[in-house]
This record gives C-alpha cells, sequence and structure tokens, in this order.
C-alpha cells in the first residue's frame, strides 16, 4: 500500500508543487499555516484536482478526509460515529453499521457520548467522536486534517496507536511539532513545498529552523 | 412501529367517520379521495421538509417558508391558463407547478453556496410573498365562474385532491420516497457539510441531482393536487427526529413520515369532525407548527 504523488496547484498567489508518498503507517504533515497541508490533503482525498502531476494510488482501494466537519448542535453523537460508514453503501444505515460505530466509539472511548447531544459535548469528547468516525470507516486511505491538535498528549498518543493499528496509511496534519513521537513518518511543508521527509526516528527537530517549533 | 399503526388507524377514521355514516358510495368517492390526499400530502411534504433541512443545514427549511409551494402554485396556475388554449389545463396545471418547484429549488441551492443560511430563508420568505401577490393579479384575468375549484386549491385543501388522477399522483410520490431511500445514507452526511460528505465516500454529485429532483418533484406534486400546505414540511421533520433520537435522514425518515401522514390526517378528520365547514388546512396545522418553529427560532437566536 503507497501512495506516490508529483502535484502542482495554484490558488491565487499561493503555489503547491509538492512531491514525495505515503507510506502505511502514521504519516504526519507539519507545516505553518498557509504551507499547503489543507491543499495538499484535498487533492490527495480527490476532493481537488490538481492543475498538473500525477496521483498513484498503490493497493489503496477507499479514502476519507475528514478536515472542516460541522455538527448541528443538536445531533445525537452516534450519528457523527455513523457518518463514518457513509462510503460502504447509498441505502440506509444497518444494524451491522451502528455495531460497527458502537465498537469504534468504545476504541476511541467515545461510547458513552454516542447518546448525548452534541451541544452538551466538550471539545474533547467531540473529538473522540470524530476520531471514531474515522476509524469506522475502515478506509485503506485516511486523511485528518488538525484533529490532533489541542489534545493532551497522552491521549494523543492512544489516538495515533489507534490510527496506526487500522493497518492502512494515515495521513494527518498539525501545527503542533510535539505530535512528531507519535509519527512514523514526517512530512514538513513550508510555501506550497515539501521540505523535508522522512522516518520520524530520522527527523531532527533543529532542522525546522522556524521560531514556532522551538 | 406504533406510529404506522397509528397513521393506519388514523386512515381508516378517516375512511369511516362522517356526518353520512358508513355509505360505500360517500366512502369511496367522498372519503377515500380526501384521506389519500392527506396521506399523500403528509409523506410529500414531510420527507421535502427533511431533505431541505439536511441539505441546507437549516432547521428552518420548509417548501411552504422557502417559497418553493407558493411559486409552484403560480407557475402552475399560469401554465393552467396558457393550457388552456390547447385544450389540457390539468396537464398544465402539473407541468407548471414542476417548472416553479423546480426553479426555486435550484435558485435556493445555488444561493446556498455564495450566501449565508439567513440570506436563503430571506430569499425563500420574499419569493413566497412575490408570488402570493402575483397569484392575486393572476386571478383577475380568469372569469367568475371558474374561480370557485381554482380558490380550493390555492387555499390548501385535502378536498380538492382529484379522485382519479389522485392514484397516480399517489403512486409517484412512494416511487420517490423510495428513491430517497436508496441514497438516503449519503443524503444522511450532508448534515456534516456538502465537502465533508464528499471526503467520507459520499457522491455528491448525484446526491444534488437526486435533492433537487426529488425535493421539487414532492413539491409539485403535492402543490398540484392540493394546493400550497403550510407547516407540515416544517414541524413532521422535527418531531421525527426527535421521536428518532436521530439527525440523520435515513434514521429519521420513516418517523418523520408516518408524523407527516399523522398530522395531515388528523388536522383534516378535525376539520371534518369538529368545524362547520372547511377552512384551509394551513391553518389547522399552523397550530402544530407555529409553536415548534418559535421554538427553533429562540434556540437559534440563543445559539444553543
Amino acid at each position: 500500500m503507497r501512495v506516490e504523488f508529483r502535484i502542482e496547484k495554484r490558488l491565487g498567489d499561493f503555489k503547491l508543487s509538492a512531491v514525495g508518498s505515503l507510506e502505511r503507517g502514521l504519516t504526519c504533515i507539519f507545516g505553518h499555516n498557509g504551507a499547503g497541508k489543507t491543499t495538499l490533503m484535498k487533492i490527495l482525498a480527490g476532493l481537488m484536482q490538481p492543475d498538473a502531476g500525477e496521483l498513484k494510488y498503490l493497493g489503496v482501494e477507499s479514502k476519507i478526509y475528514i478536515g472542516d466537519f460541522y455538527v448541528p448542535p443538536d445531533a445525537w453523537g452516534l450519528d457523527v460515529v455513523l457518518a463514518g460508514r457513509s462510503r460502504f453503501s447509498s441505502l440506509p444505515v444497518n444494524n451491522l453499521d451502528v455495531e460497527k460505530a458502537k465498537r469504534y466509539a468504545e476504541l476511541a472511548g467515545a461510547l458513552e457520548f454516542l447518546k448525548r447531544k452534541w451541544h452538551t459535548l466538550s471539545g474533547g469528547q467531540k473529538r473522540r467522536l470524530i476520531i471514531a468516525a474515522a476509524l469506522a470507516a475502515e478506509a485503506d486511505l485516511t486523511l485528518l486534517d488538525e484533529l490532533l491538535e489541542g489534545m493532551h498528549p497522552n491521549w494523543r498518543g492512544e489516538v495515533a496507536r489507534l490510527l496506526r493499528e487500522t493497518g492502512g496509511i494515515v495521513a494527518v496534519t498539525s501545527h503542533q511539532i510535539d505530535v512528531v513521537d507519535c509519527c512514523d513518518y514526517v512530512v514538513v511543508m513550508d510555501g506550497g513545498v515539501v521540505k523535508w521527509s522522512g522516518a520520524a526516528g530520522e527527523f531532527d527537530k533543529s532542522t525546522l529552523g522556524g521560531s514556532c517549533y522551538k | 412501529m406504533w406510529l404506522f399503526f397509528l397513521a393506519a388507524f388514523l386512515f381508516f377514521a378517516h375512511l369511516a367517520w362522517g356526518p353520512a355514516g358508513w355509505d360505500m358510495y360517500v366512502i369511496e368517492n367522498v372519503r377515500l379521495p380526501r384521506a389519500l390526499g392527506a396521506l399523500t400530502t403528509g409523506v410529500a411534504l414531510s420527507l421535502t421538509g427533511l431533505l431541505l433541512q439536511t441539505v441546507f443545514r437549516n432547521p428552518l427549511a420548509d417548501p411552504y417558508v422557502l417559497g418553493i409551494s407558493t411559486t409552484a402554485m403560480l407557475t402552475s396556475l399560469a401554465m393552467y391558463m396558457l393550457w388552456r388554449f390547447v385544450g389540457l389545463p390539468y396537464l398544465g396545471f402539473f407541468v407548471g407547478s414542476l417548472i416553479g418547484a423546480l426553479g426555486v429549488t435550484l435558485l435556493l441551492l445555488w444561493v446556498a453556496r455564495r450566501a449565508t443560511l439567513l440570506v436563503v430563508l430571506l430569499l425563500g420568505v420574499f419569493l413566497s410573498f412575490a408570488a402570493g401577490a402575483a397569484i392575486n393579479f393572476l386571478l383577475l384575468t380568469l372569469p367568475p365562474e371558474e374561480l370557485g375549484y381554482i380558490y380550493l386549491a390555492l387555499q390548501g385543501s385535502f378536498a380538492a385532491f382529484p379522485p382519479g388522477l389522485g392514484w397516480a399522483v399517489a403512486a409517484s410520490v412512494a416511487i420517490l420516497a423510495l428513491v430517497t431511500a436508496f441514497v438516503a445514507r449519503w443524503i444522511s452526511a450532508y448534515i456534516h457539510g456538502e465537502e465533508a460528505a464528499a471526503g467520507l465516500g459520499v457522491n455528491v454529485k448525484l446526491v444534488n441531482l437526486a435533492v433537487v429532483a426529488i425535493a421539487s418533484a414532492l413539491t409539485a406534486l403535492a402543490v398540484a393536487s392540493v394546493g400550497p400546505v403550510g407547516f407540515l414540511g416544517l414541524a413532521a421533520p422535527h418531531i421525527g427526529r426527535w421521536i428518532a433520537g436521530s439527525h440523520r435522514l435515513d434514521r429519521a425518515m420513516p418517523h418523520t413520515v408516518a408524523v407527516g401522514v399523522m398530522l395531515a390526517l388528523g388536522a383534516d378528520l378535525l376539520m371534518r369532525l369538529a368545524l362547520p365547514r372547511d377552512v384551509p388546512i394551513t391553518a389547522l396545522l399552523s397550530l402544530v407548527g407555529v409553536p415548534v418553529a418559535v421554538y427553533y427560532l429562540w434556540r437559534y437566536a440563543r445559539g444553543v
């Protein structure tokens, strides 16, 4: 399983020109705001078409992307996790989907939030439900945009382990460098280009330079 | 499940109960079309309300509030008058209704991509006023002796449901409801936004097409057969979601449809039995609909 990309995309003044690959495991994509992380993710997810270049999905049958995720304030927790089952069919969700939703909610520590209304949940509890939705999608390629931000470090490690255990390719974006301890691979983006990429073990935080990473 | 029993009970109560007692002739020719009209409209409008509320992510969306019904009424009336010249007034009525409903639904969805919910809602309300005003002027051109039946349809009444053609309308609504069920899971993901749905693997092009076609066809059928009926599409989805315990269209759809049917049959039964003569059905339905709308408006204003 592997994704290879060599793409170019122009959005107004901004130009993305990214080359790289994603492997099985957890890849963390770091960069400042406006570095091109989300644009790259959306192109990998197929939500945006690149102007030029090529994308290869080797052995990747299914993919999901979770970024901006609105939830009506009076929706229930279970509704959110069930959204992860969207790709399997267009027919109404069935008992199997509900069972899977419950199992993944339990893994993500969100079982007790399934019957709660969205607006009664805290930020961290909401995050767990969205993670459960991402897991419930059981996709080969899971792209999560800024989902690990502001998460307690212990819990972030737990989520990273869950994501790795899906056995697929998982990529998360972040601008918090302390996430790096949870990753298998690291991609650093700046000004629309990939500055560095490789195994997390070989990553030297000081190579980034930028003050916000120190 | 009990919802469907209750709806079925109301349907038979509607058939069996009335001043003429148990009279097969009256049942077949008066009560059955009317009960079928209530059933069909209940399904069509509650489902449209649920679709629009899901796709617009707006708890106040409803074909009547958004001016889809009134505009469909206007265009159907206009087409009725045009097609009289070729001798097919009734077909013109249905075609006109569909054109109006489709036009407004497309316009509102187009605006929804470029403006906020408030703008969409206000535009719908403005359209409703404009169409309502235009209807009044259009009626001036009709000879007075034709106004009787048209007036009934303009007010929105299940008594206007056409006996023969009604079965075709009911069958079309049933088919549209079935089609909705086939894409229900994908439409449900729209509560998180269209791009979020696409990210989760939903074919958004197909869903957008299905929603426009289904919502406008259902509204058009309801408007052409019984006239514009308000608040059914607004209240039923809210009550349906509460009972279902889910905000998802696929899980709340059966409950919403059952509630819509119950509201329509119940209101019409009440009108037939308790009132000296017919009033527009919206008047009775509003007794239920207005408090629901006010409750949601209050919550929206408080930002809950």
